[in-house]
C-alpha cells in the first residue's frame, strides 16, 4: 500500500515537471521519451487530458475586467455610504435625548479617535485626499452636516455647499495626476452628493417647488464651466458624464407666468 | 497574471472597513481565476461574464462575513460564491433549457473559422459535462490545479485534505475525467 502511495507520488511529481517543461516550450513526446513504460504511456495520457481541460478555460477578455472593476467600484462606494447612513443612524436614533449638535459632535469625536487626530484635525482635513487619514474626518464631518439639517431645503443648501470643494478636491487629484482610483474615489463622492441633489430637486418639483431644480441646474452648469478648463483625460469624461446624466434626470423647468396683458397693453393708442 | 497584493490580510481588512482600492486589489488578484473557474461550469461567454459578475456582487455585499485572513482563504469563499452562483444559473438553464451560441465576438474578429469553433465549443461542453459526471472533490482537486493553477499545498488548503491524500485523488480524478472523455469520444 505504501509503495502504491509512493508511485503515485512519483507520478504527481513526474506530470508535475513534464507540465513545467511543456510550459517551457517542450513538446509532450519530448517530455515523456526519458520515462520507462508503462508510466511513459500514463503520462502522456495524463498530459492529454490536462491539455483538453486547459483547452476548454476561457480567459476574461480584459475589457470586460475593467468594466466589472467600474462596477464593482459603484457598489463599494454605495456600500460604504449605506455603513455610514447606518453609523449615523446609530446616533441619531434619539435626536431628542442627545439633542443634533450634540449627536454631531459625538460622530465627529468618534471619528476623530478612530484616526488617531486631534480636534484641531477637522480644519486640517479640509484640503485632505483619500490617501490621508483625515480624509474620514473630512467625509464624516460631510455626512454629519446633511444628517443635521432641520429640513429638505437646508439639506439641499448644505449639499450645494459641499459639491464644489468636492470638485475641487477632484480637480487638485486630477491636475497632480494621482492614482486612478483615488481620482476615482472622489469622482463617486461628487456623484453621490449631486446624484442626492438631484433626487431632491425632482421631489420638491412634483410637490409645486422648482427653486431647487433652477439651483441644482445652475450648480451643474458652474461645474461645467470649471471642468472645461481641464485637459482631457478618462477620469474628467467620466465626470462630465455624469453631470450630463444628472442634468437630463432633472425635469423642465416650469415656464415663467407672465403677468396678464393690461387692456392698454394689449391695445396700445396709435401715439398722436 | 495576478496582480501583486503584498499583504493580502490588511487588503482584506481595508476592504472590509470599505476602502475601494483594497477590495480593487483583491479583485484584480482573483477574478481572472474566478472567471476560468465559472468558465469551465456554464456554456457560454456571456454565462461566465454573468456569473462572474453576481460572485462579486455577491462579494462586496457580504464582506462583513468574510472570516479569511489569507490569499486562500479569499479563494475558498470566493469559489464558495461562485460554486453557489453557478449551480444558481445551471438550475435555471435546467428548468429553461438554451442552445449556447459560439463566441459571437470571434467570429465577429475573424479569429476562427466557424466551424472550428463548433468543434471547440463541442469540446468545452464534453470536457464540462465529464467534470460534471466526477465527484465534487475529484472535480475540486482538478480544477484547483488546473483552472486556479494552484499548488499542490495551495490545493490541499483549499480542499481541505492533506497533500498525499490530494494526489491521490488527483491521480484518480485524472484517470476517470480521461475515462469519460475518451467514453465520449468513442
Amino acid at each position: 500500500m505504501n509503495t502504491h502511495r509512493s508511485d503515485r507520488s512519483a507520478f504527481e511529481t513526474e506530470l508535475d515537471a513534464c507540465l513545467a517543461r511543456m510550459a517551457a516550450g517542450a513538446t509532450s513526446d519530448e517530455c515523456v521519451a526519458e520515462y520507462p513504460e508503462p508510466l511513459r504511456a500514463e503520462l502522456r495520457h495524463a498530459l492529454a487530458t490536462v491539455y483538453r481541460l486547459g483547452q476548454a478555460v476561457r480567459v476574461p477578455e480584459p475589457g470586460y475586467v475593467s468594466r466589472l472593476e467600474d462596477r464593482l467600484w459603484g457598489a463599494m462606494a454605495a456600500r460604504s455610504q449605506q455603513q455610514r447612513a447606518w453609523l449615523g443612524f446609530g446616533v441619531f436614533l434619539r435626536p431628542r435625548a442627545l439633542g443634533r449638535p450634540m449627536a454631531a459632535a459625538i460622530l465627529v469625536l468618534l471619528v476623530l479617535a478612530g484616526t488617531g487626530a486631534g480636534v484641531g484635525a477637522v480644519q486640517a482635513s479640509e484640503g485632505s485626499l483619500p490617501d490621508s487619514p483625515l480624509y474620514a474626518v473630512k467625509t464624516t464631518i460631510e455626512q454629519v452636516n446633511v444628517a443635521t439639517a432641520s429640513s429638505e431645503a437646508e439639506k439641499l443648501d448644505v449639499r450645494l455647499r459641499q459639491i464644489p470643494q468636492q470638485l475641487s478636491d477632484f480637480i487638485n487629484a486630477f491636475r497632480a495626476n494621482r492614482p486612478d482610483p483615488m481620482v476615482r474615489r472622489l469622482v463617486t463622492r461628487v456623484a453621490e452628493t449631486l446624484t442626492h441633489a438631484v433626487d431632491q430637486a425632482i421631489q420638491a418639483q412634483a410637490s409645486g417647488d422648482a427653486e431647487p431644480n433652477r439651483r441644482v441646474r445652475n450648480m451643474i452648469r458652474t461645474l461645467k464651466n470649471r471642468l472645461a478648463q481641464l485637459s482631457a483625460g478618462p477620469a474628467l469624461v467620466s465626470l462630465q458624464g455624469l453631470l450630463e446624466e444628472q442634468e437630463q434626470r432633472l425635469p423642465p423647468l416650469p415656464r415663467p407666468v407672465r403677468p396678464a396683458p393690461t387692456p392698454a397693453a394689449a391695445n396700445p393708442t396709435p401715439a398722436r | 497574471m495576478h496582480q501583486v497584493v503584498t499583504d493580502v490580510a490588511s487588503a482584506i481588512q481595508r476592504a472590509k472597513a470599505n476602502d475601494e482600492d483594497a477590495f480593487a486589489d483583491l479583485y484584480r488578484l482573483t477574478v481572472r481565476g474566478v472567471y476560468r473557474y465559472v468558465s469551465l461550469r456554464v456554456p457560454t461567454v456571456d454565462d461566465a461574464e454573468e456569473v462572474t459578475q453576481e460572485v462579486y456582487m455577491a462579494a462586496v455585499g457580504g464582506l462583513a462575513a468574510l472570516k479569511a485572513t489569507n490569499e486562500a482563504g479569499l479563494y475558498a469563499w470566493l469559489y464558495q460564491i461562485a460554486r453557489h452562483k453557478t449551480a444558481d444559473l445551471l438550475r435555471q438553464r435546467y428548468r429553461r433549457p438554451v442552445e449556447p451560441l459560439p463566441d459571437t465576438a470571434a467570429v465577429i474578429d475573424g479569429a476562427a473559422a466557424p466551424q472550428d469553433l463548433l468543434e471547440r465549443e463541442a469540446d468545452r461542453e464534453q470536457v464540462r459535462n465529464a467534470l460534471q459526471r466526477l465527484t465534487p472533490e475529484q472535480r475540486e482537486v482538478l480544477l484547483c490545479k488546473y483552472v486556479l493553477e494552484f499548488s499542490n499545498d495551495q490545493t490541499a488548503r483549499q480542499v481541505g485534505k492533506k497533500v498525499n491524500a490530494v494526489n491521490q485523488l488527483h491521480h484518480r480524478a485524472l484517470a476517470s475525467l480521461a475515462r469519460l472523455l475518451g467514453a465520449d469520444n468513442a
